[in-house]
């Protein structure tokens, strides 16, 4: 048997041993209360090289093919592979990352616009996945530059307008919504020499776990 | 049939130069956008502050004046005016941002009462301070900034916090006679708990 300074030098050794396990235990929990997003899209240049801002996230059962035939089936933005592509930071696991596919109202023509990317499960709002909604205009003169996002109007820009015609849309169809200020109001030069820019605000619409029978594809 | 070829085709370079021309202001050159530098120094609604003709080596491009809403969805008849230095590369189909605008807000509208919720909903949580004597916040590691002061929220985009910071110094009225590096107004009542009224 041990002497009794040994035994309680091992004991208190122990302890440490428990407290130190215990201490890395609580530090490597992933952080998932919160849904860490960038506040914007961007080019190659990520994380600089700021394009739209993000204004629009599903929630609860919103993984990305959720969020994809949500928008389908009562919006009616169907058309896949129909703009640049874009990325998006997750603060989460660091890095940037080509959005996961992106739907239109149309092709090659005045249309809503929105891509997608997912986000892992958080503890308080589920499956999530974030875009970046927004009308947009096909320019043609007096250089043709292809879509440009409309500029601030009396509704707002077409970030704003993107954001409230799938809101709309969504809401009609029973999904219970909120907003919130994300503050990311950076004005964007478009390529019609114009300017667009959010007004800040989110809306996160709840997104029920059924299927409208459309899955997601990838970029 | 060539001729209206070789008159499209001049139609078409015309049109490029054009935008080209709009794209790289000359220094000398008056600021555009959707409102100038004499209209905004007439602008009754707030205060407005911007850093002169030029900060950090970047001239003023741009000024705009732009709608916005008073709550989500609902517009008014409220309007942001920006000032915006330097200029960015647009290609076709995705904007870009210029290195440095200065936006201000009615505080009426905009101020700390919308980050409540800061660390829920995606709300960013503010790195609180003071600049100028005055209440500000930084966001989105340090590339914006909104001060408050009097009935407006002064939002300052940029590279980084060392740049944003230097630009809050070199702040000035548009439509007043603040003064570089002068301690701003203090909020008004209301403006920082969202009671102010529009």
């Amino acid at each position: 048997m041990l002497p009794f300074v040994m035994r309680r030098r091992a004991a208190m050794c122990g302890t440490c041993i428990a407290l130190l396990i215990a201490g890395t235990l609580v530090s490597a929990a992933p952080s998932w209360a919160h849904i860490h997003t960038g506040l914007y899209t961007h080019g190659s240049g990520c994380p600089s090289d700021r394009k739209d801002p993000i204004n629009f996230v599903f929630y609860n059962w919103g993984t990305v093919d959720r969020a994809v035939s949500n928008s389908i089936q009562h919006a009616g933005w169907a058309n896949y592979y129909t703009g640049s592509s874009q990325k998006f930071v997750d603060l989460g696991h660091g890095g940037c990352y080509w959005n996961y596919t992106q739907l239109a109202s149309g092709g090659y023509s005045s249309r809503f616009h929105i891509r997608f990317h997912p986000f892992h499960w958080d503890n308080t709002y589920g499956w999530t996945t974030v875009g970046d909604a927004h009308h947009e205009d096909l320019v043609w003169f007096p250089t043709p530059c292809g879509h440009a996002v409309d500029a601030n109007g009396s509704n707002g820009s077409g970030f704003d307008w993107g954001r409230r015609t799938l809101r709309i849309a969504l809401e009609n169809a029973g999904h219970a919504w909120n907003g919130h200020h994300w503050g990311n109001t950076q004005n964007l030069h478009q390529c019609d020499n114009d300017w667009a820019r959010s007004d800040g605000w989110v809306v996160w619409s709840n997104t029920h776990q059924q299927f409208h029978g459309v899955r997601g594809q990838s970029r | 049939m060539k001729r209206r070829i070789i008159l499209f085709g001049a139609i078409l370079v015309l049109g490029i130069a054009a935008i080209a021309a709009k794209s790289q202001r000359a220094g000398g050159d008056p600021p555009q956008g959707t409102y100038t530098l004499k209209e905004a120094q007439s602008f009754a609604d707030y205060p407005l502050y911007y850093a002169g003709d030029a900060v950090l080596g970047l001239p003023l491009n741009y000024v705009l004046k732009q709608t916005t809403d008073n709550k989500l969805e609902t517009p008014t008849s409220e309007y942001t005016v920006s000032f915006i230095y330097g200029d960015c590369n647009y290609v076709q189909e995705d904007g870009c941002t210029p290195p440095l605008e200065i936006q201000n807000w009615p505080a009426c509208v905009r101020n700390p009462s919308l980050y409540a919720e800061k660390g829920t909903w995606g709300v960013p949580i503010p790195e609180e301070t003071t600049l100028r004597g005055v209440p500000a916040a930084f966001f989105e590691e340090g590339r914006r900034v909104e001060v408050q002061t009097g009935t407006a929220t002064v939002v300052v985009f940029g590279p980084k916090q060392g740049d944003i910071t230097t630009v809050v110094g070199e702040l000035r009225g548009v439509n007043s006679a603040v003064v570089p590096t002068q301690l701003l107004r203090n909020p008004a009542p209301g403006a920082m708990d969202g009671t102010l009224g529009c």
